[in-house]
């Protein structure tokens, strides 16, 4: 099958879910007073002057190119054939297919799991960690590593610490995420030296580079360009923001100079 | 006018001195052209990402004043560091650069990639010259032309630039690019609407009142499909060769004097049309030179011509492409996008309202940017080729967290994280069924512009229609717009190439058989 063929199958789905969402969106619209507008208690009362006007614009167009769209894709032989579940499925299962789907899957574990529960700096470093171990090589077997050791410690902060009232509160996921950084540092190199004999320069330079990276960034954010940073009560950062304050500030400020 | 153009310059001259002897504007603006080149010499690092990364840095907790000299600096850096790759590698750094390659790289198999990278330097720093000189010399011009525009012209304006975008950023079907603009202008849907402030889309999640966030916006598009695409692949790197000396070659580049000054001119010209960026530039740039050149079977072998057409383009874009953003808060290019958010976040609105004071600063920096670009490229030149032995699976990760905690810290925390993921998420998608981006980020950031503009318009006229064709300005903007869209539909352009083949058919016929017919 040609890469154009490929793409123009993909088109005709997009054009599919274009069209679904824009409809879902046009009955969403419709829930936004039109010809009869009435905003803060104040009758408008214009077409002209709906928030609806312009976004029954956008998505009339967007269903009207998706239509379009449609009719290309079908013109140029992108009409679905039955083997498409297959294709789907091969890839799914291809090297390509699964290093994407683990890198998407430790991306959304940091996003939504660690970085609003766990210590950023501890959470970072076994993110870097994991992939550079995961996806330097093209190796199955280390990619399924990276990833376990990113799904569980964020699993567990997931589970444990559902609720966003808890999020900012210091808790043992911190150890747990700790821990699988230091299980992951130490258990690939064993890995990698089992399965290639040799320990590749970049990997041996990974959990370095995941713990000095985050470190100084959090500090270059928090203390240098004064930014907010997230988990503030996380377990390393708790104790760089209390010296910080109670030690090195002073000394900056009179002690040092004297 | 004469005296308008003296007080001009004297100020400028003022605040090139003021910057100049300001210790602080060096640490900013080596650390940040020095940060520009390294993230433009990385492949799947872009100009934009580098602008939006460190707009996540300096926020709003630094005068905006210090935060241009660091985002316009990395901005002028990155355009010029996507040469490195393009040239000693054959893999364009930046899109920006794609052009470059086509020459750089048998100049660099010839065993001249010292001279071409010293060539591509020079190149750069004149063709930022040659924009940052337009935009001091155009923004006045059209900043007097901006106060005759009104609701309506800015309504189509935007309009414009979105549809503009998608044309001219699609690989595959121009469709694509017109439906990557709309979601854009979907997206910028989201929230409080601007004149009655309705909720529109807010699905109960509170965070959505103040609608999409520019920064995690652009970090998504950006940056997350970058990651999974860099990842995917694996370790992405290459062995540049000796280049030789990296020097300016000044003779060539006198020799090549018309070449460089005909790109800058298309460079500026293509970074003023809204939302089209310096990658457009470069290529149009390296057509139009291959066209017009006394040797069009060099290019593409190792030609200087054509490596100097694109790279002086991409560069002269970036002053191109601040005129419609200062102007009119329209940006020229992704980048551009990416400094109006920061801007936006600073509280600046970019258009007639707009400091003139900030517009000459920002002049003065680019300057002094380009200036620093030229020593930094000069020489520190081997050290930014070292960088690009570094794989992407060791740098993609670090990028993750960096854009990870620049979004963060603009304002919206985590809820700016899960923004960021989602529309990264999307992004790739588009991006692997050859969606072009950069519409989107247009629509993004113009869509509560065309949607506040268009109905200010309706309610001033009272629902009149007419209000977009009565106003000269407003009827050749939508004449404009009709063009671009009808010259994209297939009938319209089976039409046109009928009427041209007639018309050169005509034009052929000897002169014998045409005076018959008369």
């Amino acid at each position: 099958m040609s890469d154009k063929a490929h793409l123009r199958r993909q088109d005709f789905w997009t054009a599919i879910v274009l069209i679904a969402a824009s409809i879902l969106f046009l009955a969403k619209t419709a829930q936004i007073p039109f010809f009869k507008a009435d905003a803060a208690g104040v009758e408008a009362g214009k077409w002209y002057n709906s928030a609806a006007l312009v976004p029954y614009g956008i998505f009339v167009g967007i269903l009207l190119l998706a239509i379009g769209l449609l009719v290309t894709a079908i013109r140029q032989g992108g009409l679905p054939q039955r083997e498409l579940t297959g294709n789907v499925a091969a890839w799914a299962t291809s090297m390509a297919g699964t290093r994407m789907m683990a890198a998407a899957a430790i991306m959304l574990a940091y996003i939504f799991a660690l970085v609003p529960r766990v210590d950023f700096i501890i959470a970072s470093a076994l993110v870097i960690c994991a992939s550079i171990y995961g996806f330097h090589q093209r190796r199955g077997r280390a990619t399924a590593i990276a990833l376990a050791c990113v799904l569980v410690p964020a699993t567990y902060a997931l589970v444990s610490n559902f609720p966003q009232s808890s999020w900012s509160v210091a808790h043992d996921d911190d150890w747990v995420t700790l821990i699988s950084f230091f299980l992951l540092s130490i258990g690939m190199m064993f890995e990698v030296r089992s399965s290639q004999g040799r320990i590749d320069g970049y990997l041996k330079a990974a959990p370095i580079i995941a713990v000095f990276v985050p470190l100084l960034l959090v500090l270059a954010m928090a203390f240098g360009f004064r930014q907010n940073v997230p988990n503030r009560t996380g377990l390393i950062f708790k104790q760089i923001e209390y010296h910080y304050y109670v030690n090195v500030k002073p000394w900056l400020a009179g002690g040092g100079a004297k | 006018m004469f005296e308008f153009a003296v007080t001009q310059f004297a100020s400028f001259g003022l605040v090139l001195f003021e910057l100049a002897s300001d210790p602080i504007t060096y640490v900013y603006l080596f650390g940040s052209v020095a940060l520009g080149i390294v993230f433009g010499a990385l492949p799947g690092l872009t100009a934009t990402l580098a602008v939006t990364i460190l707009t996540g840095f300096f926020g709003n907790k630094f005068p905006v004043e210090q935060s241009l000299i660091a985002l316009i600096g990395a901005y002028v850096g990155a355009i010029y560091g996507g040469s490195y790759p393009s040239i000693l590698l054959n893999i364009p750094g930046t899109a920006a650069s794609a052009a470059t390659a086509m020459d750089g790289y048998p100049l660099a198999q010839k065993g001249r990639g010292g001279e071409a990278l010293g060539l591509t330097t020079t190149a750069s720093f004149i063709g930022t010259l040659i924009g940052t000189f337009c935009l001091l010399i155009f923004v006045w011009v059209l900043m007097a032309m901006a106060k005759q525009i009104a609701s309506p012209e800015k309504a189509l304006l935007a309009l414009f630039g979105i549809l503009v975008s998608g044309t001219l950023m699609s690989s595959d079907l121009v469709i694509k690019g017109w439906i990557a603009g709309l979601i854009g202008l979907a997206m910028a849907m989201v929230g409080l609407d601007p004149i009655l402030s309705e909720q529109r889309y807010i699905f109960g999640w509170s965070y959505l009142m103040s609608g999409f966030q520019v920064v995690p916006v652009l970090m998504g598009c950006f940056a997350i499909p970058q990651i999974l695409l860099g990842l995917q692949t694996g370790p992405l790197t290459g062995n540049p060769t000796l280049v030789g000396r990296i020097l300016p070659n000044w003779r060539t580049i006198g020799r090549n004097m018309p070449t460089i000054a005909r790109s800058g001119a298309i460079g500026v010209g293509i970074g003023a049309l809204p939302g089209v960026g310096e990658d457009v530039a470069g290529w149009v740039s390296y057509g139009v030179g291959k066209s017009v050149s006394k040797e069009p079977g060099l290019f593409g072998k190792g030609s200087i011509e054509g490596l100097l057409s694109s790279e002086t383009a991409n560069n002269a874009c970036i002053g191109g492409a601040l005129i419609p953003l200062l102007v009119l808060g329209i940006p020229g290019s992704p980048p551009a996008a990416a400094l109006l958010g920061a801007l936006m976040i600073n509280n600046v609105t970019p258009g007639p309202t707009i400091d003139p004071m900030l517009i000459i600063r920002i002049v003065a920096i680019l300057l002094m940017a380009s200036l620093t670009m030229l020593v930094l490229g000069l020489f520190m030149a081997r050290i930014f080729i070292t960088v690009l032995k570094l794989p992407q699976t060791i740098f993609l990760p670090v990028v993750l967290v960096l854009t990870t905690i620049g979004s963060f810290s603009v304002g919206g925390g985590t809820n700016d994280l899960f923004l960021m993921v989602v529309v990264g998420i999307v992004s790739y998608a588009l991006i692997r069924m050859e969606y072009p981006i950069a519409p989107l980020v247009i629509g993004v950031i113009l869509g509560g512009l065309f949607d506040e503009t268009f109905r200010r318009s309706l309610l001033v006229s009272d629902g009149d229609l007419s209000t977009f064709v009565t106003r000269p300005g407003a009827a050749i903007l939508v004449g404009l717009n009709l063009l671009l869209i009808l010259s994209q539909i297939p009938p319209v352009q089976r039409m046109f190439r009928g009427l041209t083949s007639r018309a050169a058919t005509t034009a052929a016929a000897p002169p014998s058989q045409s005076s018959s017919e008369t």
